[in-house]
């Protein structure tokens, strides 16, 4: 695999992930994942090696079946089987949110990562196949556009478990149908600040659609980011999903941007002084834990949004909150490093891309 | 009633979800209630997918195969029991979908109001259930025509019916419908 020259290891965000988009100011991606499974192989909880690899290689022959080199759905994608990859690139992997914990913890795992690394295919995780998009900022729609466009593509050589009444057979019971779950991650402060979150929760869940933390489900909401994802896969198609969340997405924009505006108008200088701090904390700190540095980030996020700082772009602010990330700043050390070493190089890192996004 | 978290503390708190049109309550302690602080903010019960679907099935009146006393089911292609897909939640293979039909039409409509498909449709199965709505129709039309003694429309019809049957054959085995 010739992933490396695309910075897969050696950079915390997809560079792709840096663009602007709509809402960026509160909508930090978008995502969209369909789950698959070939007609008659046992699911991946329960199948065997040979039955793993059989996937494996359906897979790699259906990419393979493409027109090579032409820019179309397949074109870029690249196979890399997790049993090359040591914990700490799988966990990297995990961090960019190309493939899941789950999937890094399995042994018989293999993930299609496209060159732009917009685009990753899960290979036996909880399904034989997980086809995900992720784009910067507010595109659920394009991502549901090039996601499907790459399921046709295998659709062609893959023999799909699909019932007529059931739609698209999955593991969980709770994918079944298409299969999909599209999410947002967002940048909630403003709503978090101004104790708002406990009302939206009841508005999010009348809506069918789940809130959880950074890195999905069992993760702690760190640095005001929730990720919110769509609840049924049946009953509803495709579309009318996404735009039941996207509507639910705009509201929430609409209510934080509105907070954001309140406390600019009602407390100006604690929010400038907390922008400020954040600043001050991050520019100098010698020591940096990962929550720390996500609640400072998120502060300064929302500086930037607001204009109550220039100092740095809200690009550079986005790949921080990555690069702070555990195993990326291993793979950065190029060895393990213990918790209190971590915060410490965490600091360190903070303080150079700030210096230097500001020189 | 004990928290359905921890299963120690009597429950204090009622969370409420409204999932798929459905109600789905979750009583909770208050030492668990506040541990799980990020409720405020949505928090997903933290019930396993085997417990709710125990629940669901007793609600129903169909007891745990096991707990009835009659012979679990198994899925003969991948071996799965039902006894096993209410463990993990997790079933086994294609083929469990049409051995456990019956219990996941409820499992289904409680998870997502609905236990029927209106999305997307792989090409190919899509290409045999138009052809199969298509015969459809054009039997419905022949058996009209020779209702009405309009013998010629009706052979013409017959003809059709049988090109499309040719060629529904050379389609091969596709995706089950």
């Amino acid at each position: 695999m010739d992933l490396s020259r695309d910075d897969l290891f050696s950079w915390p965000i997809s560079h792709w992930m840096e663009g602007d988009g709509p809402e960026s100011d509160v909508v930090i991606s978008s995502r969209v994942r369909l789950a698959r499974n070939v007609t008659g192989i046992p699911f991946p909880h329960l199948m065997d090696d040979g039955q793993a690899e059989r996937i494996i290689s359906m897979v790699s022959q259906a990419l393979a079946g493409g027109p090579a080199d032409e820019p179309g759905p397949t074109a870029d994608l690249h196979l890399v089987r997790l049993s090359d990859l040591g914990s700490l690139q799988r966990a990297v992997l995990v961090e960019k949110h190309l493939i899941s914990p789950l999937h890094a913890a399995g042994a018989r795992g293999a993930a299609v990562i496209r060159g732009d690394q917009a685009v990753s295919i899960m290979i036996n995780e909880e399904d034989h196949l997980r086809i995900q998009v992720l784009f910067p900022a507010l595109q659920l729609l394009e991502a549901l556009a090039v996601c499907t466009a790459v399921d046709d593509a295998l659709e062609r050589h893959i023999d799909y478990a699909w019932d007529q009444r059931l739609g698209y057979l999955t593991s969980c019971p709770t994918n079944t149908g298409t299969g999909m779950r599209a999410s947002v991650m967002l940048h909630l402060p403003g709503l978090v600040i101004t104790n708002q979150a406990r009302r939206l929760a009841g508005l999010i869940n009348k809506l069918s659609c789940v809130v959880r933390g950074m890195y999905g489900e069992g993760t702690e909401a760190a640095g005001n980011v929730f990720q919110v994802s769509n609840q049924i896969t049946m009953g509803q198609t495709e579309e009318e999903i996404l735009s039941g969340l996207q509507s639910l997405t705009a509201r929430l924009i609409v209510e934080e941007r509105s907070a954001r505006r309140s406390l600019l108008e009602e407390m100006k200088p604690q929010l400038e002084d907390r922008v400020w701090r954040a600043w001050g904390i991050m520019t100098t700190a010698r020591v940096l834990s990962s929550r720390e540095a996500m609640q400072l980030i998120s502060d300064l996020k929302l500086g930037v949004a607001l204009g109550l700082i220039d100092r740095v772009g809200a690009s550079l602010v986005n790949s921080i909150m990555f690069m702070i990330r555990p195993a990326y700043l291993q793979i950065l050390a190029g060895q393990e490093l213990s918790p209190d070493e971590r915060d410490i190089r965490r600091a360190e890192l903070v303080r150079q891309h700030l210096s230097a996004g500001t020189a | 009633m004990l928290c359905q978290e921890c299963r120690l503390r009597p429950a204090s708190v009622k969370v409420t979800a409204i999932i798929g049109g459905q109600k789905r309550e979750v009583h909770l302690c208050d030492a668990c209630a506040q541990s799980r602080g990020e409720v405020e903010f949505g928090g997903e019960a933290k019930i396993s997918i085997g417990e709710m679907l125990a629940a669901l099935l007793h609600q129903h009146g169909m007891l745990h195969p096991a707990a009835t006393g009659a012979p679990d089911i198994k899925c003969d292609n991948c071996g799965l029991s039902f006894d096993g897909f209410t463990k993990t939640g997790k079933l086994g293979c294609s083929e469990c979908f049409t051995k456990f039909d019956e219990q996941l039409k409820h499992v289904l409509r409680h998870i997502h109001g609905s236990a029927r498909h209106v999305g997307r449709m792989p090409r190919r199965a899509g290409g045999t259930l138009r052809l199969k709505r298509q015969m459809q129709a054009l039997r419905d039309e022949l058996a009209a025509c020779v209702q009405a003694e309009q013998f010629e429309r009706a052979a013409e019809l017959r003809d059709r019916i049988k090109d499309l049957e040719a060629a529904e054959g050379g389609r091969g085995n596709g995706p089950k419908s």
